[in-house]
């Protein structure tokens, strides 16, 4: 436990990882050169960690990172605070990379298929079974049947593998899953967001980036609020977020879009959509009026006509400050490349691309295709659907372990370098293609005989000389303010294709208040569900939307009645992360369904379909056929269903085998027709009822769909919200209470920390009496706290992942998740904001007024938990924290059962790390064992290494020096942390907000994390109102 | 012409000899029915220790309770156990203290329940508990690092409550034996036993001066166990009431549960002494009269026990206190109806039937009441604990408890260690206590040579008697 | 006369008044009596009349003691290592009643179990202090008067008046 264990597994990962510490040492060559970021020497102290800055390649957003290593092990990834995309935050599927990283089911070296059986060659057997293939089909005179299948490389790869297809006379087809959407916009200033479908929190562009920029946007701030209109026939995170849901006939947003460019006049459009003319008209009016930018077309609504519907998006973004346009495409050659290869014409394809037997529809039917080829080679790391059916793994490194250089947008030019010595006998696809070309008597990459060589050698050219590539290497790469001529040099030189168009500063536009009266007055809207039909079978009369604008078909067959969206997962994006324990316990942050699939179909067509939650459904379209659950879901469309993608792997690891379904199996061949581009959207499917939902009941829940949570409050007052107007009237009221004065910082003592002005303030006053001590009993001490602004919590969950990579918590699979023993500190809870009614929550207007609330140890001064404790394992530290001394835990759960939050979580059995999952364990956090509560400390260990710096430095601990890892990684900034004692923080400056409330104020726990309540354009649904409202409310129910 | 004078109580008794001849009775040689018994009671003892091990090895997960609801079955069964726990002392001191004389014959078994029922309970703190090779980590003694326990936590308190009551309860239970096992002693024939008597009788041989300091030793052991007895489920039920979960923080819990754990306690004396009258033959000792105030004491802790509820559910309306009120609208209406209405039906509704004095003395009928009231009383600490925890202030995590496996078999095995001990107890020690019988019996004398009768007016210190030993003169004019 | 010698004579009684009559007239007599009861009578404490017990300051003394040792047990154990929970005072007297409650009964019913043993000189061991009879612990009554062998006639006879069954004498 505690002490004792933590020392056991720290010394455990570095006996395992004797390589590692000699890559920390180091002898080894490539190691020499990494350049830690904070501490100059590469000597390492056991204990303390070293920093290494690198770029995340989780998807194509490339965030720059620090990756924290102890003695040779990655442990945590973070933020660059430097970077000029993320800002130092980092959503889920970043944090979990290290997962990636230490992933049991990698391969452990290259593998050869000899007729039935695998073979583990060596590298140089391995290479020279390719070279001798390529060379072959040379001789054979089919050097173009050796295909190249690449995701879209920038930089230094892209001119390699370009460089190498050509010198091999091969050819190269590159094929991305949403690699094409724009990474340069910036809406942080705009006043109206209009989004189609791109869910750009979640996956579209670049969702950290957005995220900021959206609650930059949508936050409220001296009395300017942004309004964001979601336009799609489904809500999916992003849309949840929206203020709102406009959802026109499926297939005509660009009707919608052209409405707002004024191309279609209001009354044609409203025919045309099926929408309430005066919504659009007063779309288009809000649009024009102050600083609109719309955003899309989002993968979701990418049909046949996405190219159009961009330019229309683009239009109406020209000249708005801030709105760039999106890259063209390149036209994707996959599907010519799919019927070569069915024609027996492709002799090698090699294969570095997003997993194409997965992702691509199943219309397409790659898989078969994929047989014909005699030569399958996949640089896959992971043995998923593509890899194991190829005929020759070439197993890359993960990015961690590797070199390399990645341009996401124009002006940032980023660099990876390997943070450790590879886990496994690994080697990255740069430094194969140089090899297979040597023996291949080539000469690719100027003669370099390593990838490293190669990129350093190019990097001369911008970061200029030994000393500049140090400091790159130390910065995370080049980033130079967009438009400057050296940032055009450096896009030439990495042959960036789409050059953006100049950012223009954006005009701090700050519309008057009436702004928002005008906003208030506008019914919150999904009011396409409730106007239209549930069934509309009849097809569209457009002919195939082809450069005319017009409205795409939806093709299925007759009697397939419900329009299918297929959209990405926020946390699998197109299924690449989904293999990661912690992203597969992390619940959906919409749906909160752990662990598993489901479609979502509308109360009202489920009720007349006589489907109940969790029951299993059969869609099947044209193409294909899957079974699921069915998850009834106000924010889809009546007329629609939506499956997310990520999971129905065939082959993935041992974690996500044989978990969910892969909806990429109902999609059709359907392409864009002026791009190539691939169109998920425009397929109507068949749903039937197989049966109901498997029993959950008992202790044992078996097999079916699990939705974490409830979707009402039940009356309680846990997420509040205020409207726009209401916060006017109360701000002009002026700050009653400043903290600072003696008077008031005495009462802020007395209430363990402070008391929150705001109208949930005990009536009583000054409660508790002065002359107790709550909490705090060194007067004037620290009293750690947290502010948490509801407003800017998009609920995305990245915290929860942060969370389980800082402080060790295991990940305990779907049965136990099902009896609710997920050992998560931290949790999004997600909330229809109306109070006790299951069927207003299921009402049309279910999903708009939806609230995200972190629920996390509430840190109370007055703290239930800790008196109950026989053992004194709970007790309160000096500085207001509730200490949890694990060693000490004799197990009785009383805290747990009187804890009113709910955020203790027991060790009912002792959890394993598979190895080397292991490795990534946090030397500074003890590792629990069965029988043993634990909870969050506000990441104590990061507050006692700060505390010994400072006082190493004869100083105190400075405000904002102590950052938890939930506050860490936070890309809307939603936490503020620190000293509330002192009353010039940030946090008890934030903590006095109008906005300010406690959860659950009335128990007067006297907890220290102040919500700030979300602002609501319109009047809050109930669940907002005081306790005595909700009371009665709850009389009535009854 | 004198009239044969007999006891009222045991007017079937006729002299202090044959009160020794029944009572050594139970102490022959088992029948094969016993022998059967006590078989099953040890199998279920070793189901439970199988799945406790099970428990221990691989994590107490094995058991039902789920975040939220922390605790289960185990806590459940404890209460309960401690609940049984409660007639014996009731019976045998405050009854003791009130002179009722119809304790006599009863008080034994009783005690004797109450004994083993406390040592049951006594098992499930450290069963239930995450990691219970470290449970005596809650006694008071200090850590290596000199940390004390935590003494104003309520599990602390029952810690001290609990092992005070099952010392003082084994005391009181074996100084009341000594006479009797020195009768037994005397009686025996068997070498082993009469050395384990002679033993534990510890060479009692009835002097003056014994009797003496007996007594008096006896009325303060009463007097100290009266008040524990009512503070040790009043401390039980503070580990709810001091909690803040909704359904546990009342004020009314402490004689609630004291008053439940009478009911319960004598309803297992009921379940008890029915089956052991009718197998040992005990009628003359064992009464309708016994039965019929035992109906009569049921009957008033029922009521105690119904109006607690009826308080419980209009405070819970009354107060307009939104999570209470929900968590007992759950018990009604909610996912827990089913427990929640046995426990009403259990518990205040049939013992009601106890009005009619031929119900009370239908052993039969009385029987079944009185299983039917230990069924209740299981539910009712169940409905206390369960619904209140899965349905408290965080609705997000409204989640409910199903029992598990383990935790059925540990229930099951509970009976069976209760039953264990209850069984060796009546074939080894005497389940009858002797010398307080003889109390009430009337003396030999010789007056007009004739045995046993003697004119009530002649008696010399009928007026020095307390009352309840004159009625029984008054009565058998 | 040795007083510690079991040295005397044993009446075995069928009947309470007859053991009572014996009982009266030895004391009158002067005699030190052992008397012997299957239960507690009142009519031979009257005819005994013997001083009050001494266990009630064994049950006062330990009763004391017992709630001093709570007190000073939760108050001290608390300050050895003061941790606040709760926000609760470190000496929590409300909290720690409960405690002081239960170690005083604890220890006042031990120590009155105590008082018992010593004051009845319990448990027995060793040489007999008196002429002892099974038959006392079912339904006869017995009378032993310690006495030296000089005197035994007279007792004998008082005891056969009074209507014992039966008398044994013990020359040890």
């Amino acid at each position: 436990m505690s002490e004792g264990l933590k020392r056991r597994d720290f010394l455990k990962v570095l006996g395992a990882g004797g390589a590692g510490v000699a890559t920390a040492g180091c002898s080894t060559s490539e190691v020499e050169r990494l350049i830690p970021y904070v501490i100059g020497n590469e000597e390492v102290l056991p204990g303390v960690p070293t920093w290494y800055t690198s770029t995340c390649r989780e998807c194509p957003a490339g965030c720059g990172i620090h990756v924290e290593t102890h003695s040779g092990r990655a442990t945590k990834v973070e933020g660059n605070p430097e970077h000029p995309i993320n800002r130092g935050n980092l959503c889920a599927r970043g944090q979990s990379s290290v997962q990636g990283l230490y992933h049991p089911d990698r391969y452990r070296g290259p593998v050869s298929q000899e007729g039935a059986q695998a073979l583990n060659p060596t590298w140089g057997t391995a290479e020279r079974i390719l070279a001798d293939r390529i060379r072959e089909e040379q001789a054979a005179g089919r050097g173009a049947g050796v295909v190249f299948l690449t995701q879209s490389y920038t930089g230094s790869m892209e001119s390699l593998v370009n460089e190498w297809v050509a010198a091999v006379g091969g050819r190269r087809v590159v094929y991305d899953t949403w690699a094409d959407q724009p990474r340069a916009l910036d809406f942080s200033q705009a006043d109206v967001l209009v989004s189609f479908g791109a869910d750009f929190l979640e996956t579209w562009g670049s969702p950290v980036e957005y995220a900021w920029q959206f609650a930059q946007m949508h936050s409220f701030r001296e009395g300017r609020r942004g309004k964001f209109i979601w336009v799609a026939p489904h809500r999916p995170l992003t849309g949840l977020n929206a203020d709102q849901w406009i959802a026109p006939r499926p297939g005509t947003e660009i009707v919608l879009a052209r409405a707002l460019a004024g191309q279609v006049d209001v009354a044609t459009a409203a025919q045309e959509t099926e929408l309430p003319a005066e919504i659009i008209q007063h779309l288009v009016e809000e649009f024009r009026a102050g600083n609109g930018i719309a955003v899309g077309p989002g993968a979701a609504v990418a049909g046949a006509n996405a190219s159009e519907l961009r330019d229309v998006i683009n239009g109406l973004n020209a000249g708005r400050a801030g709105a760039a346009p999106a890259a063209p495409a390149q036209p994707q050659q996959i599907t010519t490349l799919i019927e070569q290869m069915r024609a027996g014409q492709i002799g090698v394809l090699m294969i570095d691309a997003p997993n194409p037997v997965y992702t691509l529809p199943g219309g397409l039917g790659f898989a078969e295709a994929f047989q014909q080829v005699p030569t399958r080679v996949s640089f896959s790391p992971f043995p998923d659907d593509t890899a194991s059916l190829a005929t020759l793994n070439l197993p890359d490194h993960h990015f961690l372990e590797a070199w390399g250089d990645y341009t996401p947008r124009p002006g940032v030019v980023e660099l990876i370098q390997p943070v450790m010595r590879p886990v496994f006998n690994t080697k990255q696809v740069g430094d194969v293609l140089l090899s297979v070309g040597r023996q291949l008597g080539l000469t690719v990459g100027g003669g370099a005989t390593t990838y490293y060589d190669y990129l350093q050698t190019r990097w001369q050219g911008i970061s200029g000389g030994g000393d500049g590539w140090r400091q790159a290497l130390q910065r995370g790469g080049m980033f130079t303010p967009a438009g400057a001529e050296t940032a055009a040099a450096i896009d030439a030189l990495f042959g960036i294709t789409g050059a953006a168009v100049a950012h223009a500063p954006a005009p701090a536009a700050t519309p008057p208040a009436t702004q928002f009266n005008a906003a208030a007055q506008t019914p919150p809207s999904s009011d396409a569900a409730n106007l239209t039909p549930a069934v509309t079978s009849e097809p569209a009369t457009q002919t195939q939307g082809g450069g005319t604008g017009q409205a795409i078909t939806f093709e299925g067959d007759g009697d397939a009645n419900l329009h299918l969206v297929v959209y990405p997962s926020y946390r699998f994006y197109d299924g690449r992360q989904a293999n990661r324990p912690w992203l597969l316990e992390l619940p959906d942050p919409v749906t909160k369904v752990p662990w598993s699939s489901w479609v979502e179909i509308h109360p009202a067509t489920a009720e007349e379909m006589g489907i109940e939650q969790g029951d299993v459904l059969e869609v099947s379209s044209p193409f294909g056929r899957l079974e699921t659950y069915a998850y009834v879901y106000p924010g889809v469309r009546r007329d629609t269903v939506a499956i997310q993608t990520g999971l129905g792997h065939t082959t993935f690891g041992r974690y996500t085998e044989g978990l969910g379904v892969n909806p990429n199996v109902l999609l059709g061949p359907g392409v864009d027709q002026r791009t190539g581009q691939l169109a998920s959207y425009g397929v109507r499917v068949r749903v039937s009822r197989i049966s109901g939902a498997p029993d959950q009941g008992g202790y044992n829940p078996g097999p079916g769909l699990f939705e974490q949570g409830v979707r009402v409050q039940h009356d309680r007052e846990i997420a509040q919200a205020i409207s726009v107007a209401e916060l006017m009237a109360l701000s002009t009221e002026g700050h009653p209470s400043i903290p600072g004065s003696e008077t008031e910082m005495a009462t802020l003592r007395g209430a363990g920390g402070f008391m929150p002005r705001s109208q949930t303030t005990d009536p009583a006053g000054g409660y508790p009496p002065p002359e107790t001590n709550y909490g705090e009993y060194v007067p004037g001490n620290t009293r750690w706290a947290m502010v948490i602004d509801l407003q800017r919590c998009i609920g995305c969950s990245a915290c929860v992942t942060a969370c389980y990579a800082e402080n060790n918590i295991p990940v305990v699979g779907p049965d136990e998740v099902k009896r609710g023993r997920e050992l998560s500190w931290l949790r999004i809870e997600r909330y229809w904001g109306v109070s006790q009614d299951n069927e207003e929550a299921l009402g049309d207007h279910g999903t708009d007024d939806t609230r995200f609330l972190p629920m996390l140890c509430q840190q109370c001064g007055n703290a239930p938990c800790e008196p109950v404790c026989p053992v004194y394992a709970a007790y309160h530290t000096p500085d207001g924290l509730n200490g949890q001394v694990y060693n000490r835990c004799v197990g009785t759960r009383y805290c747990a059962n009187n804890c009113p939050y709910k955020v203790r979580v027991f060790n009912w059995f002792t959890y394993k790390f598979d190895e080397p999952l292991n490795w990534q364990l946090n030397p500074d956090v003890a590792v629990r064992e069965k029988g043993v509560m634990e909870k969050c400390t506000f990441c104590v260990q990061r507050i006692r290494e700060k505390e010994r710096g400072a006082a190493g430095e004869l100083r105190a601990v400075r405000d904002g020096e102590v950052v938890p890892a939930c506050v860490q990684t936070c890309p809307t900034e939603v936490f503020v942390f620190g000293n509330i004692a002192d009353p010039t923080s940030r946090v008890a400056q934030a903590a006095t907000s109008v906005r300010g409330y406690r959860a659950l104020d009335i128990i007067n726990v006297q907890p220290s994390i102040v919500y700030l309540k979300k602002v609501t354009l319109h009047e809050p649904a109930r669940g907002g109102h005081h306790v005595e409202a909700g009371a009665e409310g709850a009389a009535a129910a009854h | 012409m004198a009239t044969e004078i007999r006891s009222v109580f045991h007017p079937d008794v006729a002299s202090y000899e044959q009160v020794n001849r029944d009572a050594m009775r139970l102490l022959t040689k088992p029948g094969p029915g016993y022998l059967a018994l006590l078989g099953l009671s040890i199998a279920l003892v070793g189901m439970a220790a199988v799945a406790f091990f099970y428990e221990v090895y691989y994590g107490i997960g094995y058991a039902g309770i789920t975040n939220p609801s922390g605790w289960g079955t185990f806590i459940t069964t404890f209460v309960f156990w401690v609940g049984i726990g409660h007639a014996g002392t009731l019976i045998s001191a405050i009854l003791f203290l009130f002179r009722a004389p119809w304790r006599q014959s009863i008080y034994r078994l009783a005690e004797a329940m109450t004994v083993f029922a406390v040592l049951t309970a006594a098992l499930f703190p450290i069963i239930h508990i995450g990691r219970p090779w470290f449970f005596y980590w809650l006694l008071p003694l200090p850590s290596q690092r000199q940390i004390w326990p935590n003494f104003r936590s309520p599990l602390l308190w029952d810690v001290f409550a609990v092992t005070t009551y099952l010392t003082v309860s084994s005391v009181f239970f074996y100084i009341g034996l000594i006479p009797d096992i020195a009768a037994a002693r005397d009686s025996t024939t068997v070498p082993w036993r009469k050395k384990v008597y002679t033993v534990l009788s510890l060479g009692w041989r009835g002097t003056d001066r014994e009797w003496k300091n007996f007594t008096r030793a006896y009325l303060f052991l009463a007097a100290l166990a009266t008040p524990l007895v009512l503070s040790v489920h009043s401390v039980v039920s503070w580990d709810f009431a001091v909690s803040i979960v909704p359904g546990w923080h009342t004020t009314i819990f402490a004689p609630y549960f004291v008053a439940g754990a009478i009911l319960s306690g004598v309803a297992m004396v009921v379940t008890i002494a029915v089956p052991i009258r009718k197998i040992f033959r005990l009628e003359a000792y064992l009464t309708d009269l016994h039965f019929d105030r035992m109906g009569k004491l049921l009957l008033l802790t029922s009521c105690i026990v119904g109006f607690a509820y009826s308080m419980e559910y209009f405070m819970a309306w009354y107060s307009a206190e939104l999570f209470e009120r929900d968590v007992f609208w759950d018990r009604v209406f909610g996912q827990y109806w089913w427990a929640g209405w046995s426990m009403i039906i259990c518990n205040a509704v049939i013992p009601q039937l106890l009005w009619k004095r031929n119900i009370r003395l239908n052993l039969n009928a009385f029987f079944i009441i009185s299983i039917f009231v230990n069924i209740g009383m299981w539910y009712e600490r169940f409905v206390i604990i369960v619904p209140s925890l899965s349905h408290s202030y965080e609705p997000w995590k409204f989640l409910n408890y199903h029992m598990s496996y383990t935790e059925a078999a540990i229930l099951l095995g509970s009976f069976g260690w209760f039953f264990m001990w209850f069984l060796l107890f009546l074939r080894f020690l005497p389940s009858l206590s002797i010398a307080e019988i003889k109390e009430i019996l009337p003396p030999p004398f010789r007056a007009h040579g004739d045995h046993h009768g003697v004119h009530a007016g002649e008696h010399a210190s009928v007026d020095e008697m307390p009352a309840g030993y004159r009625e029984r003169q008054i009565e058998t004019r | 006369m040795n007083n510690r010698s079991s040295v005397g004579v044993l009446g075995v009684f069928a009947h309470l008044d007859t053991a009572t009559e014996a009982i009266r007239r030895l004391r009158h007599d002067g005699y030190r009596l052992t008397v012997y009861s299957p239960t507690p009578r009142h009519e031979l404490e009257e005819a005994l009349e013997p001083p009050e017990s001494a266990v009630r300051i064994f049950t006062l003394m330990g009763a004391f003691t017992g709630s001093a040792a709570g007190a000073a047990l939760a108050i001290w154990a608390s300050l050895d290592w003061p941790l606040i929970v709760g926000g609760k005072e470190i000496v929590s007297l409300p909290a720690f009643s409960v405690i002081i409650f239960e170690v005083t009964i604890l220890l006042g019913a031990l120590s009155t179990v105590a008082g018992l043993f010593i004051t009845s000189r319990l448990p027995k061991v060793g040489k007999e202090e008196a002429l002892y009879h099974p038959s006392f612990s079912a339904g006869h009554f017995g009378v032993f008067a310690h006495v030296g062998t000089d005197r035994f006639d007279a007792v004998r006879t008082i005891m056969t008046e009074s209507g014992s069954e039966e008398v044994l004498l013990d020359q040890a």
